[in-house]
């Protein structure tokens, strides 16, 4: 019986230090997702999507609904996405500035990415960006 | 008894090497620091620092070194390894504390110009969370020149009559020159020490501390 009351009272101590300290940790800008969440007008236009940072081709990702999240590389400036479905293959590329900067002793250096832009190839006509943070980007494709 | 004839002994070595030349500071002498060799502050490399010290009769000092520099750190910060490359110049002039210091009194204040010029580079690697394409590696580098004003309070230490001593000095320092740090925080300032950053931000700080220990040894005499 003691031992239950000892055991209930450390997981209370325990959840009660996670829930204080949980908020206040700060998390390292290098570990952030580096991605674009891309939204389209039309349903079902494509079925799977692929990123490429111009050396070989990530994997594909399905696509089930009106948007879809796809990695953006580090490794150079611009990443190329290509939607493709049974009848049709579409290309965006996406360009951007990388600086590295120093955010602390403990996380060390991050990659800024910034001035997101459509850039070549890209066969969509009507693009949107919006760059709700550093490392995320929105994209609409309103073809 | 052989406690009294240990202190008899003693007297007799300090009472004969007071008297020798050899333990006087006047002279010209070469120095080596040792502790710069030792890798406290890196993980591996090397800081040479070979030193000139002339000293007049009346206590007077002039004291040169030219320092090499290249060392790596690995644990600087949590996903880059540090490189330091770079050599410096010291200058300084002071003298004896006391005008008549004896051989185990001689303390010495010498007032430095530091001319460092180096480069940092911190290999970077970008580590790619989910895996898609890998992680990406970089490397970030930046080179200063930078002056700092120096005060050292020194004690030496003679070895015998040997010509050998041991000099042992604290270090505060001032760079006076404007920071060139465009991509990081400066860490290491060869010949001067680590400079410590504020906390999150990428601003130096220009005051520093640090100490050297040095093994001298007397090439000539000076009797003028």
């Amino acid at each position: 019986m003691r031992m239950r009351i000892i055991s209930v009272l450390l997981s209370v101590v325990f959840l009660s230090y996670l829930l204080t300290f949980s908020g206040c940790y700060r998390s390292c800008f290098s570990e952030d997702r580096f991605v674009a969440s891309v939204h389209f007008a039309n349903h079902g236009q494509y079925t799977s999507v692929y990123g490429w940072d111009g050396e070989q081709p990530g994997k594909e990702i399905q696509i089930y609904d009106f948007s879809t999240e796809v990695p953006l590389t580090r490794k150079q400036n611009k990443t190329v996405l290509i939607f493709q479905s049974d009848t049709r293959k579409d290309t965006l590329s996406i360009q951007y500035e990388l600086t590295p900067k120093l955010q602390s002793k403990e996380c060390g250096f991050y990659l800024d990415a910034d001035h997101y832009q459509v850039g070549e190839p890209t066969t969509f006509s009507n693009v949107e960006l919006q760059s709700p943070s550093s490392s995320q980007i929105t994209v609409y494709i309103n073809d | 008894m052989t406690r009294h004839a240990s202190v008899m002994v003693m007297l007799a070595i300090v009472s004969h090497t007071a008297l020798g030349q050899a333990s006087s500071p006047a002279g010209l002498s070469v120095g080596f620091d040792i502790l710069k060799t030792m890798p406290i502050f890196y993980s591996s490399g090397y800081v040479l620092e070979p030193s000139l010290i002339y000293t007049t009769k009346n206590g007077l000092m002039i004291d040169m070194a030219v320092g090499f520099a290249n060392v790596k750190k690995d644990t600087l910060y949590q996903n880059s390894t540090y490189f330091n490359q770079g050599h410096y110049l010291r200058l300084g002039a002071g003298g004896m504390i006391l005008k008549h210091p004896g051989q185990f009194r001689q303390f010495y204040l010498l007032a430095d110009v530091v001319y460092s010029d180096f480069t940092e580079r911190f290999k970077v690697r970008f580590r790619d969370e989910g895996d898609y394409y890998g992680d990406a590696f970089r490397t970030l580098e930046q080179s200063s020149r930078l002056v700092a004003l120096e005060v050292q309070p020194g004690y030496r230490l003679p070895i015998g009559n040997s010509g050998f001593s041991v000099n042992f000095q604290a270090r505060f320092s001032y760079v006076v020159t404007e920071y060139d740090a465009d991509n990081f925080p400066v860490y290491l300032i060869p010949g001067v020490g680590c400079m410590g950053t504020e906390k999150d931000t990428s601003y130096n700080n220009a005051a520093t501390v640090g100490a050297s220990i040095r093994i001298v040894y007397k090439l000539l005499e000076n009797n003028n």
